[in-house]
């Protein structure tokens, strides 16, 4: 058959979601936005040892109009909780977000006035990473559950 | 000097200022009335080299009618003394800024007044620093409940007011 | 300032109000500063805090002497070793406990690694904000070693608790010289390689040099302390002026600065990783034996095995563990330290419960920041840059 000449030539049948799945997952761009202890596991994430660039999600745009992921890394007070919903609001779709350490996700050590017990009650998150702060090899974990998720993502019908 | 010798000379200096002077594990305390608050640490300052502002303490005692203990750390480069004034305020009283003197003492007053509700007469810049501007309570004193109900986001603040705690017992007097 | 009041007289010129943060990759967390410009010189700056207060002195009221330790990590989150060390001091001077030779020779060394451990990081993200992105990576590599000590000793890389009020938590591990040693083999030859890459490069000394300036005199009134002080040449380190922790037995020199620009705290810093490694060489060679915690068992958990089989060990533990310590007297205490930014000193105020009645931090990033508009103003935009890099400020600890 023609098809299989042409695939013997290097022809390689897929889907667009496939592919555009593929290219989101392979760079995505987090927002370089640290908060506070966790902040610091991220930049060791990026630095020389753990070199998060191995899953092409080093590039910290300093910018959330160029970024499509949100490292939530460290506690968020009520201060912060606006800034932080405006700057989720500000990136372009398709957008995630991840929230790193214990304080993220639920508050931490810190039941008290000030800390919003939970990123989750003003952004929607994709991946939970547990820890105080959680080690580099969790945060390299959750990005990948992360591209695991995008990989599933579907443009049209179910998703 | 050391550091008794100075209180001995305050005393002299300020014979009815000075309330009370404490020492306790090597440390040295006075209290002093809002009156000569200001004229003492100024003298601290110029006549005993304590040039150095370290922090300011507020502490909260709800039984008392004046409130707020408010204790200034101070530090003498030249000689490495440490005394610490302490002034009751709340109430009527509102203790004098000593900002003009120590520079420094600009952000940790207007922590004070922030986290404690202490006025500062003269103070040049008295606005809330950690909490925001519209915050209604100040979350150091001790009938403020340190948690609170789930914050919804778009109102950022709790609006059940805090719960009074007057029926407990003072742990202190 | 007369920039100022010139810009105000003539009303051809504007000043342009910039915010800058709080979500700003140079601002190191979340600090916002409100800056009016004239062109590119800066007027005035004001900064705006807050946006990561955490209530840690509230919630330090609230639990008892030991949990509220927890909270002291993660206040400077660069240095948690040294914020355990400043409270464990302040609540052994309320609770006059003593602390074994072995603790206190251990505690120098883990306080002195902390030090290196965040002097790193500021060396690395203050090139970073610079525009020299090498050293990032290389600083970042040699904290990988120290954070892989903190986490033999303790289990955890950052938030260690490890220093305890009554010692340690835990014994030393067993490698634990074999690892210090091989720190004090390799850094020497890795500080020489920032500095390489940094002392005399040109454009760090262009970026660096003259920038920032405060003098000895606004640095003592605004209450500057540790590099940020010594960088403008006043020769004032808790460790030599008030020494807590065995400090007095060790010889090392406080390095001073002259100019009180960024260089010269810069060339301080890299001066005190050295003298650091020095303090741990003396430590590590004296590293006495004995006890790692002090055995007064009104305070420190008895040994588990006592606790299984002697009744009075398991009545100390159900009580320790019910009730926590209790200090012996009402009273107030407040021990200073050195940390990697300054003074640090934790004022506890006890009412003889099982909780503090209050606690406060004498944070040393909140001074050193408070004086930032006298090191920025007049000067370009782009200094502010350096200059904030220069102060090494952790949010966590400023708004705690």
């Amino acid at each position: 058959m023609a098809v299989d000449r042409l695939l013997r030539d290097g022809l390689i049948l897929t889907t667009v979601d496939r592919v555009v799945n593929w290219a989101r997952k392979s760079s995505i761009w987090p927002l370089g936005f640290g908060l506070a202890c966790c902040a610091i596991e991220m930049m060791s994430t990026l630095a020389s040892r753990y070199d998060l660039a191995r899953f092409g999600a080093e590039v910290m745009r300093p910018s959330p109009r160029q970024a499509d992921l949100m490292i939530v890394a460290g506690r968020v007070s009520i201060n912060m909780a606006p800034v932080l919903k405006r700057l989720y609001d500000q990136m372009p779709n398709p957008k995630y977000v991840i929230s790193m350490g214990a304080c993220a996700s639920s508050g931490g050590i810190f039941r008290n006035y000030a800390i919003v017990q939970g990123v989750d009650k003003i952004v929607p998150v994709d991946v939970y990473v547990p820890g105080c702060p959680p080690r580099p090899e969790q945060l390299i974990h959750g990005i990948n559950l992360l591209q695991e998720k995008i990989m599933t993502h579907r443009s049209q019908g179910r998703k | 000097m050391t550091v008794p010798e100075i209180i001995e000379k305050l005393k002299d200096r300020f014979p009815d200022g000075i309330r009370e002077t404490l020492v306790f594990r090597g440390d040295y305390w006075i209290r002093v009335d809002n009156e000569v608050h200001y004229d003492l640490m100024k003298s601290l300052k110029e006549e005993y080299g304590f040039n150095f502002l370290m922090d300011v303490v507020g502490v909260d005692y709800p039984r008392r009618k004046e409130r707020i203990e408010v204790i200034y750390n101070l530090y003498s480069l030249g000689e490495h003394l440490r005394l610490f004034v302490k002034i009751r305020a709340g109430g009527d009283i509102v203790p004098r800024s000593v900002t003009d003197l120590w520079p420094s003492a600009n952000w940790m007053e207007r922590e004070v007044f922030d986290m404690l509700g202490v006025q500062f007469a003269n103070h040049p810049d008295l606005r809330r620093i950690l909490m925001r501007d519209d915050f209604p309570w100040h979350p150091l004193r001790k009938d403020f409940q340190l948690t609170s109900d789930e914050i919804d986001f778009g109102v950022p603040i709790r609006t059940k007011p805090p719960k009074h705690i007057k029926d407990e017992p003072d742990r202190l007097e | 300032m007369n920039n100022k009041s010139a810009i105000k007289n003539n009303s051809d010129f504007k000043v342009m109000e910039i915010n800058m943060g709080p979500q700003h990759p140079a601002t190191h967390g979340v600090l916002r500063l409100k800056l009016e410009l004239d062109g590119e010189t800066v007027v005035k700056c004001t900064p705006i805090i807050g946006y990561l207060h955490t209530g840690i002195e509230k919630t330090m009221e609230n639990k008892t002497y030991l949990q509220a330790l927890t909270c002291t990590d993660r206040m400077d989150y660069l240095g948690p070793l040294l914020n355990n060390l400043g409270y464990s001091l302040s609540v052994e001077k309320l609770f006059e406990l003593e602390i074994p030779p072995k603790a206190q020779w251990a505690r120098v060394i883990l306080a002195e690694l902390t030090r290196l451990n965040s002097h790193l990081v500021w060396v690395g993200t203050h090139a970073l904000d610079i525009g020299a992105m090498t050293v990032f990576f290389y600083t970042f590599r040699e904290r990988e070693v120290l954070l892989k000590l903190f986490e033999d000793c303790s289990g955890q890389r950052m938030m260690t608790s490890y220093i305890r009020p009554g010692g340690l938590y835990y014994d030393l591990p067993p490698n634990f010289e074999k690892s210090v040693r091989n720190i004090l083999n390799t850094f020497p030859s890795a500080i020489d390689e920032y500095e390489d890459l940094l002392t005399n490069n040109q454009i760090w000394i262009n970026r660096t040099k003259g920038v920032g300036v405060i003098t000895a005199e606004d640095a003592i009134a605004y209450g500057l302390t540790g590099p940020s002080l010594r960088g403008s040449g006043v020769n004032y380190d808790v460790r030599k002026a008030n020494p807590y922790s065995g400090y007095e037995n060790f010889h090392f020199e406080v390095p001073l600065g002259s100019n009180g620009d960024c260089y010269d705290r810069y060339l301080c810093r890299i001066a005190e990783m050295r003298q650091s490694l020095k303090i741990i060489h003396q430590a590590i060679d004296g590293l006495p034996e004995g006890p790692y915690r002090s055995d007064n068992r009104k305070f420190v958990l008895p040994p588990k095995q006592e606790a299984l089989t002697g009744m009075e060990p398991l009545i100390h533990h159900f009580k320790l563990i019910a009730h926590g310590i209790i200090p012996p007297t009402k009273g107030e205490s407040y021990v200073p330290i050195e940390s990697g930014k300054g003074e640090l000193g934790f004022y506890i105020v006890s009412d003889g419960t099982n909780k503090p009645y209050r606690v406060k931090v004498r944070p040393p990033c909140f001074v050193n920041l408070s004086a930032i508009h006298k090191m920025v103003e007049g000067r370009l935009v782009a200094d502010v840059i350096a200059v904030i890099g220069s102060i090494d400020i952790v949010l966590g600890e400023i708004d705690r």
